[in-house]
């Protein structure tokens, strides 16, 4: 009996080690202490890359542009694609040209703008960076690259059109940068680094998303920027932000009460209260845009004739010519109180000053049906003008009195530890970036002819300065 | 007018092509409202026909209460619960703020004070030797309340009616406690809102629209079911 159960476990344990021996190569001579060692091996068990015939692996060696994009397409397996390759230095005799082929058809490389390819040169740790990125179709643009980039010295030596993706990867702890706190983004990919990437990206699950609370006015959510800015945020950090859309008053009582994270407003005395009362955790320019007289088209009391918007507000009274007011302390209602102060005229409860109370979309249609004049921020004015919903025209502009910044904060955790300060913080940086500033300034000038707001925050004017 | 055709063209066009922003507004709406009914009726069909039966010193001026909460304002209300349920507040900590239960409680605020209201009345209306005759005939206090309740049926559906249109249309404190959030807390009262100030018209129209659309068929449904039930109840008269 004995006999025969070691017999039979003798023979099951070879069959068993049979079907167990590993697959791989007997370990590489150059490996054994190298310090990406297990990323090596895993990827040469997974078929992604093989060592060289002489039993070695040359894992400092330098990766070159065909080689990256081999093992990029053997890591994913990708199926035969018969689109042909524009590249003029990639012939179909190539040794990797269905794999550069299968590369370009996902859309991971795009080569030179000169047409070239240049498959043999050494791929850059940016160059990497961006055809990573591709690969994970991420939005890199949202990213706040201010947090990973603290801790890289020799930030301004990546390339415009890596500087977002290196940063997103740097936040997803995909690629690092090295212990000398420096990136080296021109640097020649080695064959050790390139797998450790591969491997991050193949190893990447996207996290949970989180979600916050943005504060905003009405005018600024009306305008449709942020339906622009937003989603770009919250791709390239996993968040949901809700916005909260109302008066600048009820915005900031609301960030007041802790029931909101982050604020976006326009109106500098009442930014700087919520800051001095310790409500706000700091405060960042982010953009501005212009706040315009306008008024009926005929002008029949001639206030187009005045030379500046104070002279302009001193006619109207004089003309008693209606004027709707927000009369709702939003940021709107603030400056034209101050225009009027500076005047020296009191308006309220004069017959022709209308105090509406509503926001400014409401008050643009008021002024439509009366003929009457009254101030807005060129935006709104802009989008209402354009879809024909309003017969009014501009009747001054340009004033210093006139422009309207605007500024973010995030809730100061100190007042209230739940907020989500983390999460404000990061789109604050991200709105005062540059990439950020870039969109705030594009947005508006298909639709319009002309940007809807000026971005002007310090690190985008630092960023300005030194492109000079 | 035109707005009100072209109203009436977007509102067919976004229903036929079934407008995700327009359906999730739809179900928030709905589903708020069912809820909020829901818990309204639990709580105030109870005791509004306990009203009708008690007498108790301040009883008249309980049911002046009443009758005034009937015409809360909704923005009030809205108000309300916001202090209550803020950061802020006493019940912050719940973290309902900028939620669709925190909309649900505000109509219940609002469908509630109706609910009993007209509850109380319509048993009042109903003769109560019904109630009577039952209990004489053996039937227990809780048989013979039930008997009653059934009775004044026209009147609980008129509460119902009611309170449903008034629930469904309010937008003041949908707005306030709800935050509008799109994808979240956006429904077709404060979509319309939303769409009235930015000077979208015929969109806000469109909306208003498929509002009373959705209240018809509601009341539609409540109307037949009470007439289908009065038809069994007549049927059985008969034997």
């Amino acid at each position: 009996m004995n006999k025969r159960w070691f017999a039979i476990s003798c023979a099951f344990f070879l069959v068993f080690s049979l079907f167990t021996q590993s697959s791989a190569a007997p370990t590489l001579r150059d490996i054994k202490n190298h310090w990406a060692k297990e990323y090596v091996e895993r990827a040469i068990d997974q078929g992604i890359i093989t060592g060289y015939p002489d039993g070695t692996f040359q894992p400092d060696r330098a990766l070159s542009r065909a080689e990256f994009a081999t093992i990029l397409v053997k890591a994913d397996k990708l199926p035969s694609t018969d689109k042909p390759l524009p590249f003029k230095d990639v012939n179909t005799k190539f040794w990797g040209y269905e794999y550069i082929q299968k590369a370009y058809a996902k859309g991971w490389i795009t080569g030179f703008p000169d047409g070239t390819f240049k498959p043999d040169n050494p791929v850059t740790r940016e160059q990497a960076a961006v055809i990573l990125a591709k690969k994970m179709e991420a939005e890199t643009r949202g990213v706040a690259y201010q947090l990973p980039y603290a801790n890289v010295l020799d930030k301004n030596n990546i390339s415009e059109w890596a500087f977002t993706q290196v940063a997103w990867l740097m936040q997803e702890n995909i690629i690092k940068g090295t212990p000398a706190k420096t990136f080296l983004p021109q640097k020649s990919l080695s064959r050790a680094e390139s797998v450790v990437m591969l491997l991050n990206v193949l190893d990447y699950k996207t996290p949970q998303a989180k979600s916050m609370i943005l504060s905003t006015t009405t005018s600024t959510y009306d305008s449709g920027l942020l339906n622009v800015l937003i989603p770009i945020y919250e791709a390239s950090n996993h968040v949901k932000v809700k916005i909260i859309s109302v008066g600048t008053g009820q915005a900031i009582a609301t960030a007041k009460s802790g029931d909101a994270d982050c604020i976006l407003v326009h109106d500098r005395p009442a930014e700087d209260l919520f800051m001095k009362d310790g409500y706000g955790s700091y405060r960042l320019d982010v953009m501005y845009n212009d706040f315009i007289l306008i008024g009926p088209a005929k002008d029949p009391k001639g206030i187009l004739s005045s030379s500046n918007i104070i002279d302009a507000f001193k006619k109207i009274a004089a003309t008693e010519s209606t004027f709707i007011s927000r009369g709702d302390k939003s940021g709107t209602h603030s400056k034209e109180l101050s225009i009027w102060k500076a005047a020296g005229i009191d308006p309220n409860g004069q017959p022709w000053y209308v105090s509406a109370g509503q926001g400014m979309g409401a008050v643009l249609l008021m002024a439509h049906e009366k003929q009457a004049y009254t101030l807005t921020d060129r935006a709104t004015f802009l989008k209402y003008a354009k879809d024909k919903k309003i017969n009014l025209v501009i009747i001054k502009e340009g004033s210093k009195e006139l422009l309207n910044p605007y500024g973010i904060m995030p809730v100061n955790p100190k007042k209230f530890s739940h907020v989500q300060y983390d999460l404000a913080n990061k789109l604050c940086l991200f709105m005062t970036g540059v990439p950020g500033q870039k969109l705030i300034g594009e947005y508006g000038v298909k639709d319009f002819g002309s940007p809807l707001f000026f971005p002007d925050s310090l690190e985008y004017k630092e960023y300005l300065k030194n492109k000079k | 007018m035109n707005a009100f055709w072209q109203g009436l063209n977007e509102a067919i066009v976004m229903i036929l092509r079934g407008d995700s922003a327009t359906y999730e507004a739809l179900f928030l709406s709905l589903q708020v409202t069912v809820y909020a009914l829901f818990v309204s009726s639990v709580i105030g069909f109870p005791l509004g026909i306990w009203l009708a039966f008690s007498r108790f010193k301040f009883k008249r001026l309980v049911m002046n209460l009443i009758f005034t909460f009937m015409g809360f304002p909704p923005v009030v209300a809205g108000l309300l619960v916001y202090l209550m349920l803020s950061r802020s507040g006493p019940l912050g900590y719940l973290q309902l703020l900028f939620t669709p239960t925190a909309m649900v409680l505000a109509q219940i605020l609002l469908a509630l004070p109706v609910i009993i209201g007209l509850t109380y009345l319509g048993i009042q209306a109903v003769d109560t030797s019904v109630w009577e005759l039952a209990y004489t005939l053996g039937a227990t206090r809780w048989q013979a309340g039930w008997m009653l309740f059934r009775e004044s049926r026209h009147a609980i559906l008129g509460a119902l009616i009611t309170a449903f249109g008034a629930a469904i249309s309010e937008v003041g404190a949908a707005m306030l406690v709800g935050g509008n959030i799109e994808g979240f807390t956006r429904s077709l009262t404060t979509s319309l809102m939303l769409e009235t100030r930015q000077g979208n018209f015929s969109r806000a129209l469109a909306l208003g629209l498929i509002l009373l659309l959705v209240s018809f068929f509601v009341n539609a449904f409540l109307v037949l079911y009470n007439q289908t039930q009065g038809i069994k109840h007549h049927a059985r008269a008969l034997d």
